[in-house]
């Protein structure tokens, strides 16, 4: 257990620290100029080179060069952001001093230090945050684009191209965003907090891991203006072949993406491992805990496999390999298989992070014990385990190994016990609780609904002769937004109001939180549950066009995004308002048990005074014996949660 | 008191079911029961008509399998959807600690229930079993052909962005459009040109991907005469929406008829190779 | 900047209306940026006698297949014929308005080289039209060499609950690489090559009103299985056929 020593002395180094040096000059804005300016010059440079539109032998040219533009942008950026400072004074012989370290930690520095190599996990959560958040608006700008475009069949606003762009531009932010939504800020700044340490395991990791991701939301937009790909987010061979440039800067966004969530896993894992307080056994772990870092293990087995497709489909697109050429020997079957090792996995890196917050919260608003706390551990445990055994569900019509049609639906049948397990915990602790029926509970039951709609139509997906019918039908399309919009986003949304008081000190505005909530239910389920009715009844997904016998669902489902869209407005509204002049917070406003809310809001730099010790799980309501922490780690009793201890009755 | 281990020991303490009803928890559980109740039917009255109303046509033994599967799951998840809904709902109702600014008082610290645990697990699992087995069978009896069957084959080649049929055991003719004969089970060898299509008869219940350079196969069984359509469930680029024509169920000697107008000859086995289509590189 | 005003409903409804201009400025610029090929439209001339039953008009139709974009006077710029100058083109446009009960005699000019075809058996083959013939310079063809196959005229048969199926597909045979190399006459306004094209005429006739999707089903853009490129962008090889 690591006791980092580095304890705060109070006001001596309250002042602006002097370390630092260079990063002192390095920010945010400096990896932008940098970045471009490598960019631009690698592609003028390689398009001298290597783009000659008369040789045939230099076809591949224009892949070449984008790919070296785009990789120069992501270095370029990080060398102007400062992250190979300290390896190279490393190398140099200076380590970092203590006021060096004082300043990465983004001592001082005031708003400043969000634009910087800032190594502070709380400074780390936000950043994320803000990118996650940014980056989900830019997805919904698309989706509100698409749906314009299908509310009426025929030729319309724009044709085919631009709408199989948009719609593979629409599917990578959103699987992006909401990969990082919940683990980004939250992973990196409740958890260590929650499990009783000062940062994470490795602090400059982190700010690596998030600096990586940043030039990505970059890449994907420069994909617009580069032609666009026409294959969708999944990439399928050999149509990713034959698009245009953009499907090299889609592959390079990627696997730089699958480089960044790599570097946040292995830190998150690590720090839960090793970093627990005193007296904190797996046993007394809080269950986002658990939760955040299975899913950290199960994004560090699945992505790479993306990143691989992805490496290999460069090398098709710039090398005249064949890894997935069907004439050189390939095959289209590897690229589907790899893609989805990683796809079905990665639904559950999306889902698990939110499931975990909302399972978090229920105690606390039903002022009850978690219940079956080892059976959710157990469940989640279960969702990891099957998720990487199930992928080929996604290919029951591709033709690849139909002897393996039985047992991937047995495997994908059996994910559905531990997904059940789930929400026999949510009614068994909200069951005889005392519901608090504040925003954050409201969010756990619209997650009750549409989860369970998700759900259970992926059952129906499950079944190999319904999915001969359902497969590539607007009906999937309804089902996986109803897990991952309606049960993940729904989490994260829980999880922005519920830790926001820690996070920003202000309480969220809960009445604009409250329109916001019915009008993204409603908008929601009548976008989606329209959708699967025009998904059964023949309407294929991904098309621009449509016979008008499905003209009245695509009506009613655009009518419903446009709710949603008001939705997320009014919520987008409410958190920048709230951050700027909510109500001040107390530290524990929910009166939870966890170890955050014994600091103040926002936490100072070093969270604890003294590092806590633990007694017992953090989900004793009712029940005086048990107590989360004896040693709270703070010296005001003031910050100690103001519950009472009702009778168990 | 034997020391027979059937009951547990706290059992026999126990008063009877009738009167176990009439404690405040016992009416709990009543009144929970009659929700979830009401739910489970007001779910099956929807459960039983989205899909009726929702799926095309019913054209082929396939599709057949594929109506009555949705409905089983469809009705058979209703009172799993009730039971939690139910319960999540009436919790909100009755135990309702209001939206006040200050925690309210703790409830029970009910930490877990084995015999809970226990039933949902094994409840769970009985349920995923039979629907497991009911997606087996269909599976098996969606790609068995019956041993008498005579079925016609069909060579399905998929284009950017186009389907043409090939019937090579009616002399060689192609076709823009499918026509097939009623009551006969019919093999479709799939293909590419170029990238992977997939090819789908939403009335038939049948789809299967055209890979390039491969050949996959999938059979169905026409039941019903009339119009189908015939439609790519694969993003395949710029004209994937317009990747789409009609077939027609017809009788049997409308079919032949069809052949012959075509240029061809019912019955005439022209080994046409899929493969011999040349995909450029 | 939103939320500065005390009154929250005020700042939520902002935000709101600052999100739908950003949603419709996307929508707006999108639509900006898409291609426009201009519409071409084909009147109908009463006929009397078509030789089909219940047609009573005939119209005429008239499109050019170039080997690359220069012709193309929609896409000219002051930069030139747009960013791909090199690609092939179906000229003048590809947005085609035809009268609906027509029988349209339609003749294309194909200017370009070309190569074997993929599913020759099909494609190298004429379908859909009357009599299911079309003329290659006058003389009567069924099908073409499907190794010299140039591009392709096809007609989605694009059927639904609101218009009539329709399939016509015509191969156009290649000019020969002799030929291109060595044209007989210069560049003109009529003949921008200065090579005599292949002239391929054909007649089918249109049924009840509907938009339908065609494109020219010829590997002859880039990339994987020469369907990139031209043939993946929109107004180049593929268009809409306006019936009304």
């Amino acid at each position: 257990m690591a006791d980092t020593e580095i304890v705060s002395h109070g006001t001596a180094h309250a002042e602006e620290s002097n370390g630092g040096g260079i990063m002192r000059r390095l920010n945010m804005w400096t990896g932008i100029v940098v970045g471009v300016i490598a960019a631009v010059v690698v592609y003028v440079i390689a398009a001298k080179l290597l783009v000659n539109p008369d040789n045939e032998d230099m076809a591949q040219g224009p892949d070449q060069a984008v790919i070296a533009a785009e990789v120069a942008w992501v270095i370029g950026f990080l060398v102007g952001v400062g992250a190979f400072v300290a390896p190279f004074r490393w190398l140099m012989g200076k380590d970092q001093t203590h006021d060096d370290e004082m300043f990465l930690a983004g001592k001082g520095q005031g708003v400043g230090r969000y634009l910087r190599f800032t190594t502070d996990h709380k400074v780390v959560g936000v950043q994320y945050l803000v990118l996650a958040m940014t980056t989900f608006g830019v997805g919904g700008i698309l989706a509100l684009t698409i749906r314009t475009k299908l509310a009426t069949p025929g030729e319309g606003l724009f044709g085919g191209q631009i709408y199989n762009g948009l719609v593979g531009m629409h599917g990578i932010i959103m699987i992006v965003s909401t990969i990082i939504m919940v683990v980004g800020p939250w992973g990196n700044f409740i958890m260590p907090i929650m499990i009783g340490a000062r940062d994470m395991a490795f602090p400059r990791l982190n700010a690596l891991s998030f600096w990586t991701l940043f030039p990505v939301v970059p890449i994907f937009l420069s994909v617009a203006f580069l032609g666009g790909i026409p294959t969708g987010w999944v990439a399928y061979a050999p149509l990713s072949d034959q698009a245009p440039p953009g499907m090299d800067a889609f592959a390079v966004g990627i696997i730089m993406f699958v480089i960044s969530s790599g570097i946040g896993a292995v830190n998150l894992i690590v720090t839960a491992t090793t970093m627990r307080a005193h007296g904190m056994t797996w046993n007394r772990t809080p269950i986002f805990v658990l939760g955040v870092t299975a899913t950290s293990v199960l994004g560090l087995i699945a992505l790479p496999c993306f990143e691989v497709g992805m490496i290999e489909t460069l090398l098709d697109r710039s090398q005249a390999a064949s890894f997935f050429v069907p004439e050189q020997g390939g095959s289209q079957w590897l690229y589907a298989n790899l893609f989805w090792i990683m796809g079905h996995p990665e639904v559950y890196v999306i889902l698990i992070p939110a499931v975990a917050a909302i399972l978090e919260m229920t105690p606390v608003f039903s002022r009850k014990p978690l219940f079956g706390a080892r059976v959710a551990a157990m469940g989640i445990v279960s969702l990891v385990a099957l998720s990487v055994l199930v992928w080929a569900h996604h290919m029951f019509v591709s033709g690849w190994a139909p002897t393996l049609a039985g047992p991937f639906m047995l495997t994908t049948e059996l994910i559905s016990i531990p997904t059940g397990m789930i929400f026999l915990v949510l009614i068994g602790t909200i069951w005889r609780g005392k519901i608090w029926t504040r925003l954050p509970m409201l969010f756990v039951y619209g997650f009750l609904w549409n989860f369970m709609i998700g759900g259970i139509t992926g059952i129906f997906l499950s079944d190999v002769p319904a999915d001969n019918e359902l497969h590539g039908a607007l009906f999937v399309t309804a089902h996986f937004h109803y897990t991952l919009l309606g049960g993940a986003m729904i989490g994260a949304m829980a999880a922005i109001v519920y830790w926001f008081s820690k996070m920003t000190g202000r309480m969220f505005d809960e009445r604009i939180g409250t329109w916001s909530f019915y009008t993204i239910m409603v908008g929601f389920n009548v976008t989606f549950m329209a959708m699967f009715f025009n998904g059964l009844s023949g309407m294929p997904r991904r098309v621009a066009d449509y016979d008008p016998q499905y003209l009245i669902g695509n009506m009613i489902s655009t009518a419903g995004a446009y709710v949603i869209g008001i939705g997320m407005l009014l919520f987008l509204y409410a958190t920048v308002s709230s951050w700027r002049h909510g109500p001040i917070a107390s530290a524990n406003p929910w009166g939870a048990k966890t170890l955050e809310w014994y600091v103040p809001s926002p936490p100072p730099l070093e969270n604890f005074e003294h590092l806590p010790v633990v007694t017992g799980d953090a989900y004793g309501y009712g029940d005086p014996t048990s107590v989360h922490t004896s040693h709270p780690g703070v010296a005001s009793v003031a910050s100690v949660p103001a519950h009472t201890e009702g009778n168990a009755s | 008191m034997s020391n027979d281990i059937e009951e547990l020991p706290e059992a026999s303490s126990q008063p009877p079911l009738s009167e176990r009803l009439k404690t405040p928890e016992g009416k709990t559980i009543i009144k929970v029961a009659t929700v979830v109740s009401v739910l489970t039917v007001l779910l099956l009255i929807f459960c039983i008509w989205w899909p009726l109303i929702s799926l095309p046509p019913t054209m082929s033994d396939t599709e057949r399998e594929v109506k009555n599967t949705l409905l089983i799951f469809s009705i058979a998840s209703a009172p799993v959807m009730a039971l939690v809904w139910g319960i999540a709902y009436y919790s909100l109702r009755h135990w309702n600690a209001g939206s006040g600014d200050t925690p309210p008082e703790d409830g029970p610290a009910i930490r877990d229930n084995n015999r809970l645990t226990i039933a949902w697990v094994v409840g769970s699992s009985l349920l995923t079993a039979f629907l497991l087995i009911w997606g087996l069978a269909a599976l098996t009896s969606t790609t068995t052909l019956p041993t008498d069957a005579k079925p016609l084959t069909i060579n399905v080649v998929g284009q950017q962005w186009l389907w043409s049929f090939q019937y090579p055991e009616d002399g060689g003719i192609t076709s823009n459009d499918l026509i097939l004969p009623k009551d006969r089970p019919v093999i479709f060898n799939v293909t590419s040109t170029d990238v992977i299509h997939s090819f789908w008869i939403p009335e038939m219940g049948i789809k299967i991907d055209a890979n390039p350079r491969v050949t996959t196969n999938t059979l169905t069984t026409p039941t019903e005469l009339g119009m189908f359509n015939v439609r790519c469930a694969e993003l395949c680029g710029l004209n994937h929406s317009y990747m789409e024509t009609t077939g027609r169920v017809v009788n049997p000697a409308d079919f032949e008829q069809w052949v012959k107008d075509k240029g061809g000859s019912p019955g005439m086995l022209v080994p046409l190779d899929v493969n011999k289509i040349e995909p450029k590189e | 900047m939103k939320g500065v005003g005390v009154n929250p409903v005020a700042g939520a409804l902002t935000a709101v209306v600052l999100g739908g201009v950003v949603v419709g400025g996307t929508v707006l610029a999108l639509h900006g940026v898409s291609p426009k090929p201009p519409l071409m439209v084909v009147d109908g001339v009463a006929a009397s006698a078509t030789g089909i039953p219940g047609v009573t008009k005939t119209a005429d139709l008239k499109l050019e297949a170039y080997p690359d974009s220069a012709p193309i006077t929609w896409r000219r710029t002051n930069g030139g014929v747009g960013p791909h100058p090199g690609w092939v083109s179906y000229g003048p446009t590809t947005n085609i308005q035809l009268p609906a009960n027509t029988l349209v005699t339609v003749t294309i000019n194909n200017y370009d080289s070309g190569e074997p075809i993929p599913n020759p058996g099909y494609l190298a083959s004429v379908q859909g039209t009357v009599g299911g013939t079309m003329t290659v310079d006058g003389k009567t063809e069924t099908s073409i060499d499907p190794s010299h196959v140039g591009h392709t005229f096809t007609i989605h048969n694009y059927p639904s609950d609101t218009q009539e199926s329709l399939f016509v597909s015509v191969p156009l045979p290649a000019v020969s690489d002799d030929v291109m190399s060595n044209p007989p006459e210069q560049p003109s306004a009529q003949n921008p090559y200065g090579w005599p094209p292949h002239v391929v005429k054909f007649q089918f006739v249109t049924k009840g009103p509907g938009d339908y999707a065609w494109n020219c089903e010829f590997p002859c853009g880039g990339n994987y299985a020469g369907m990139g490129e031209a043939m993946s962008s929109y107004g180049y090889m593929s268009g809409v056929i306006h019936v009304v």
